[in-house]
């Protein structure tokens, strides 16, 4: 054994008495209400990280609800057809079409492209039960594509609307069922 | 023959109780107090002795020892079942100790309010053992932070080196010096006092 290795041994057991003459006591009370205690902490743990848990849960809702808030936004403008446009009578065509199957119709003349595109513009600030007709498609070199439906839309007197209908027709040289302007 | 059956008989018992840890750590983490309270009563001693000699004081010990449980379960997913509880529990409590001394509001509370440290002494030892541990303290105190945790961990909590290493974060070697360094200087900053 190295002079080196026997010091520190020294130093150690010396320092060692010193600490152990002046350990602090701890005394069986002492232990048993640290151990009654410790018993007590995990519930304690779990009861703080449910209370973290729902105490984030406010601000997160707060969150989630101004993000649904935007991306409601942000779809509405992307989406809006806008003021009267060519893309905008377009979605309004898009709109329709679905209902052209069933639908005979009628092109309008060059010359009432703007009277159309006027009433489109109407429209469009207009709940669809409310048209008695619908544009069904918008070609880029016009005319304007329309189209009468047969039926009623939802929510519209079936008397009132084949009045229009007939009216609209007429007013055209046309009648119920014929394509032949198309 | 014999020794290599010792040898397994301990492997088997060290495996036993590091599943019997495992177990009760995974109790513990779900809530058990009774599995923590199981955990952790073995190393209560151990805990107060630390908590005691750092902080001069029963009361704030005993806050300190509390805290360490509290953080100790926090903490319960980062302990790694089979290594050393002991020094797991020892690296907080030296921590938390330390943080409460620090803390003025502490220190004015434990002026106001506490008894002076009882020691393992008899009724006419006990003054001059409570200023000897004062000295004790304050030899400590003179410490690089480092070696004082090391020396603590070593003479208070009575860990190995392994031990200490993995509650100080560092390596055995390192640790080995630093025990060495702390108590040649703290015997030389208590020499005369123990006699």
């Amino acid at each position: 054994m190295d002079r080196e290795r026997m010091e520190h041994e020294e130093n150690e057991r010396e320092v060692r008495d010193l600490f152990r003459a002046t350990r602090p006591e701890v005394t069986p009370e002492r232990l048993a209400r640290l151990a009654e205690r410790a018993q007590a902490i995990p519930g304690e743990v779990a009861a703080a990280r449910r209370e973290e848990r729902r105490s984030a849960v406010g601000p997160l809702a707060v969150v989630a609800v101004v993000a649904v808030a935007a991306a409601t936004v942000a779809l509405f403008v992307v989406a809006w057809p806008g003021p009267v446009s060519r893309e905008g009578t377009e979605a309004v065509g898009m709109r329709m079409e679905v209902r052209e199957e069933s639908a005979p119709g009628m092109v309008a003349t060059a010359g009432e492209e703007e009277e159309w595109e006027e009433e489109w513009e109407e429209s469009l600030y207009l709940p669809s039960s409310a048209l008695p007709w619908s544009p069904v498609s918008l070609e880029s070199d016009s005319p304007y594509s329309l189209s009468l439906l047969h039926g009623p839309l939802p929510g519209t007197d079936s008397d009132e609307w084949e009045e229009i209908a007939d009216s609209v027709l007429s007013e055209r040289g046309l009648t119920a069922g014929d394509h032949s302007g198309i | 023959m014999a020794e290599s059956v010792t040898r397994m008989v301990s492997e088997e018992g060290t495996a036993a109780a590091a599943d019997f840890e495992r177990e009760l750590v995974g109790r513990a983490r779900a809530g058990d107090g009774r599995a923590f309270a199981a955990l952790v009563r073995p190393h209560l001693p151990m805990l107060a002795r630390l908590a005691g000699r750092l902080t001069g004081d029963s009361a704030v010990a005993d806050e300190a020892v509390q805290e360490t449980l509290m953080t100790a379960c926090r903490r319960l997913p980062d302990y790694r079942p089979g290594s050393s509880l002991r020094a797991f529990l020892a690296a907080i409590v030296v921590r938390r100790s330390y943080t409460l001394n620090r803390s003025e509001a502490r220190r004015h509370i434990r002026e106001e309010n506490s008894e002076p440290p009882a020691v393992e002494s008899t009724a006419e030892e006990r003054l001059g053992a409570a200023r000897l541990a004062q000295r004790v303290r304050e030899a400590l105190a003179r410490l690089p932070e480092k070696r004082r945790q090391a020396a603590l961990l070593r003479l208070e909590g009575e860990l190995s080196h392994k031990e200490i290493a993995q509650a100080l974060g560092s390596t055995e070697r390192s640790v080995r010096v630093l025990v060495h360094l702390a108590l040649k200087e703290l015997r030389e900053l208590l020499g005369g006092e123990d006699g």
